[in-house]
């Protein structure tokens, strides 16, 4: 059969028409007709030139000039491999000398084949180099048990591997360090070991914090076995969570407490106090500090005292939740035994009301006393006759009333054995006022508060007394009137100033009468054991003026308890002028 | 003083030397002691007896019953005033209060202030000599 082939270009005609040919047709160009040619004569010759290229080609392929571009391509793919492989070594050296682990590879026989930096760092050595040059036998130059290596290879020849294998190696400067081992054997041809790679990691410092860790649990465990005070932890609802052996003493057995509520131990009519304080800490403060409580406490107990009273002190424990905010997880506390602590308190309370009631007692026989000598005196004056007589008693009546006012006004003071000398003046000069039965005289007080210890008041209290009895005496004889001031200032450097004046006759009336009588005596001497600089002046009526120091001296102040303000006075010289 | 003026006082004291020099000043004042005692049973036979117009009263006596008891007595069965005179008066006077007193007078005595408070119950100026 014949088909024409209506295209014109050859090639396509050649493929079609070989095409065909094997299915036993033939094909003719459409150009035959044309007169170039015709189809049939050509089948076998183009079957025969296909043929004959195929030839070729596989001629061509068996020479050895033949496929050179093959070749070429792959040894362009083997290159690229070992170039591939070569980065790859290149990196993993990289990586194992610079690891942060120790990296080793060491010989059965002791020396090293291969040490990384971190190995020759955590060994104490410069260098790789140092580490394989130096050490040649590892068991004792590294080792501080030279039998921890030989139980190792053991170990390494049955399991084929070792973890986490904790030995003390000895470092090059001697420092004894802790090493964790994790190695692997390689195995040699007769099934021992060729050598063995693995990691040293070094553990001392994790070592030392656990043992000291380990040494502070036991210490802290210690302390808590033999502390005397019921320490326990409590979880959010108040169950017990731990407490020491210390509860043993009130007859709980510490084991069968754990998961019972905390307030089991507590007296029935005391757990509602104590239930706050130890099971809700959700709301204001996390600390409880001293909340009394008695324990319930078996009959067994070894307290002296039933029921025992305990001293809580607790603090809510809390953790941090990005949510809710804080989160309430417990209790931790310490219950003291305080019965002892507690029986004292009012022993000494007892104590304290006893040594009061004394002292008010004291107090008042003292006062009695006094009024019983005031009384004396004032029978004795009112029977004599010498206006001489009658003089003296009232003198000595006035030194009595005197030191009764600074009696009166210490047993009113609420600062130990200090007075208010302003109060002092007062007191004194109305007691004198009613001695002498002096209307006539009007007074002018300007008086700041000045606190004066006992030793202080008397003297002081002694001159005004004596001031106020002259001024009564002599200053304004038959009846006339007259004005007094007093003026008590304070002055820097713990000092006071204290002028008694009056429009009185002065002094010269006074000493030309009677002299230098036993009161200015007493003035002089009583200002120098004040260390107060005197000075008495005629105005023309008269004044004295005082300076002194109210503050204590160091011999006075030995052996008490004083307030803060008695500072310790420096200038002890005795100072006087007249 | 006219007789009208004067008081007629019980002075109950265990002091007796303070009980003697109050007797005394009290005279002075023009005023008339109608008895004297140390103790607070007494006292108060002796203020339902006499019927004084002032009882004046120590607090500490010589018997178990002290100066508050006394006058606490004596005020039930009549309406005789008290002045207490005590070295107790710190203590005592939040108890003594319970007597309604007329006054309290701390010890060692201020006599003016005593003088002031009789001339105002006799409703006469007061005595000059009071020292």
């Amino acid at each position: 059969m014949l088909i024409r082939f209506y295209d014109r270009r050859y090639s396509l005609f050649l493929v079609f028409a070989l095409s065909l040919a094997q299915l036993g047709f033939a094909v003719s160009p459409a150009w035959a007709g044309s007169g170039l040619m015709s189809v049939d004569p050509l089948v076998p010759w183009v079957a025969l030139c296909l043929v004959s290229l195929a030839l070729g080609v596989v001629l061509v392929q068996r020479m050895p000039w033949g496929g050179r571009r093959q070749r070429l391509k792959e040894q362009s793919s083997f290159q690229k491999t070992v170039k591939t492989l070569r980065k790859l070594e290149e990196q993993y050296n990289s990586f194992r000398d610079n690891a942060p682990v120790g990296i080793f590879h060491t010989k059965p026989e002791g020396n090293f084949l291969y040490a990384n930096a971190k190995m020759a760092k955590i060994l104490g050595y410069g260098s790789p180099e140092e580490v394989l040059e130096q050490v040649k036998d590892i068991s004792s130059q590294l080792y501080l048990d030279p039998s921890e290596r030989t139980s190792l290879f053991r170990k390494l020849l049955i399991d084929g591997m070792v973890k986490n294998v904790e030995v003390h190696f000895r470092r090059r400067d001697g420092e004894v360090i802790w090493i964790s081992l994790s190695a692997r054997a390689v195995p040699d041809l007769e099934g021992g070991i060729d050598h063995v790679e693995g990691f040293a990691v070094n553990m001392t410092e994790r070592r030392l914090a656990e043992e000291a860790h380990a040494a502070s649990e036991r210490m802290l465990r210690q302390m808590l076995l033999w502390m005397r005070d019921v320490v326990f932890r409590l979880d959010h609802q108040g169950h017990i969570v731990f407490i020491n052996p210390a509860v043993a003493r009130y007859g709980f057995k510490q084991e069968e407490l754990y998961g019972k509520p905390i307030l089991d131990l507590v007296h029935p009519d005391d757990r509602e106090r104590c239930r706050r304080n130890v099971t809700e800490r959700r709301t204001g403060d996390r600390r409880t500090s001293g909340v009394e409580f008695r324990l319930a406490c078996k009959e067994d107990c070894e307290g002296e005292y039933f029921p025992p009273l305990m001293s809580l002190e607790a603090e809510g424990l809390y953790e941090a939740n990005a949510s809710a905010g804080l989160i309430f997880v417990g209790t931790i506390g310490r219950a003291r035994d305080i019965t002892r602590n507690k029986l004292a308190e009012m022993e000494l309370n007892r104590t304290i009301e006893t040594k009061d009631i004394l002292l008010r007692e004291l107090q008042h026989r003292v006062k009695n006393n006094i009024q019983v000598i005031s009384s004396l005196i004032s029978l004795s004056r009112d029977k004599s006759t010498e206006p001489e007589a009658v003089n003296i008693c009232r003198e000595i009546q006035g030194y009595v009333n005197c030191m009764a006012s600074m009696h009166s006004l210490l047993s009113k003071a609420t600062t130990g054995d200090m007075l208010n000398l302003g109060d002092m003046v007062r007191e004194i000069f109305v007691s004198a006022a009613n001695l002498f039965g002096q209307r006539n005289v009007i007074p002018h007080f300007d008086l700041d508060n000045v606190p004066l210890h006992m030793d202080k008041a008397l003297p002081c209290g002694m001159i005004l007394n004596e001031l106020f009895t002259n001024i009564f005496k002599h200053a304004f004889p038959d009846d006339r009137t007259g004005q007094v001031w007093v003026q008590l200032n304070r002055l820097p450097q713990g000092k006071v100033k204290l002028v008694v004046s009056d429009d009185g006759v002065g002094f010269g009336n006074h000493e030309q009468k009677c002299g230098y009588s036993i009161g200015m005596g007493l003035i002089h001497l009583l200002a120098d054991q004040l260390n107060a600089e005197l000075s008495l002046t005629e105005t023309p009526g008269a004044e004295a003026k005082m300076i002194f120091k109210t503050t204590l001296s160091r011999h006075q102040l030995k052996g008490r308890v004083v307030p803060k303000e008695l500072e310790l006075e420096k200038d002890s010289e005795p100072r006087v002028s007249s | 003083m006219s007789s009208d003026e004067h008081l007629n006082i019980l002075v109950v004291e265990n002091e007796r030397i303070v009980a003697w020099e109050l007797s005394e000043r009290l005279k002075r004042m023009g005023h008339k002691v109608c008895g004297i005692t140390g103790k607070g049973e007494e006292a108060v036979k002796l203020a339902s007896e006499i019927q004084p117009s002032l009882v004046l009263m120590d607090i500490m006596l010589d018997d178990e019953m002290d100066g508050v008891e006394a006058a606490l007595e004596i005020r039930l069965n009549q309406d005789t005033p008290v002045i207490f005179c005590s070295a107790l008066a710190k203590e005592m006077q939040t108890r003594a209060r319970t007597t309604n007193p007329l006054a309290f007078l701390e010890k060692p005595l201020d006599y003016v202030l005593l003088g002031h408070l009789l001339a105002e119950l006799t409703g006469s100026p007061r005595s000059d000599d009071s020292c």
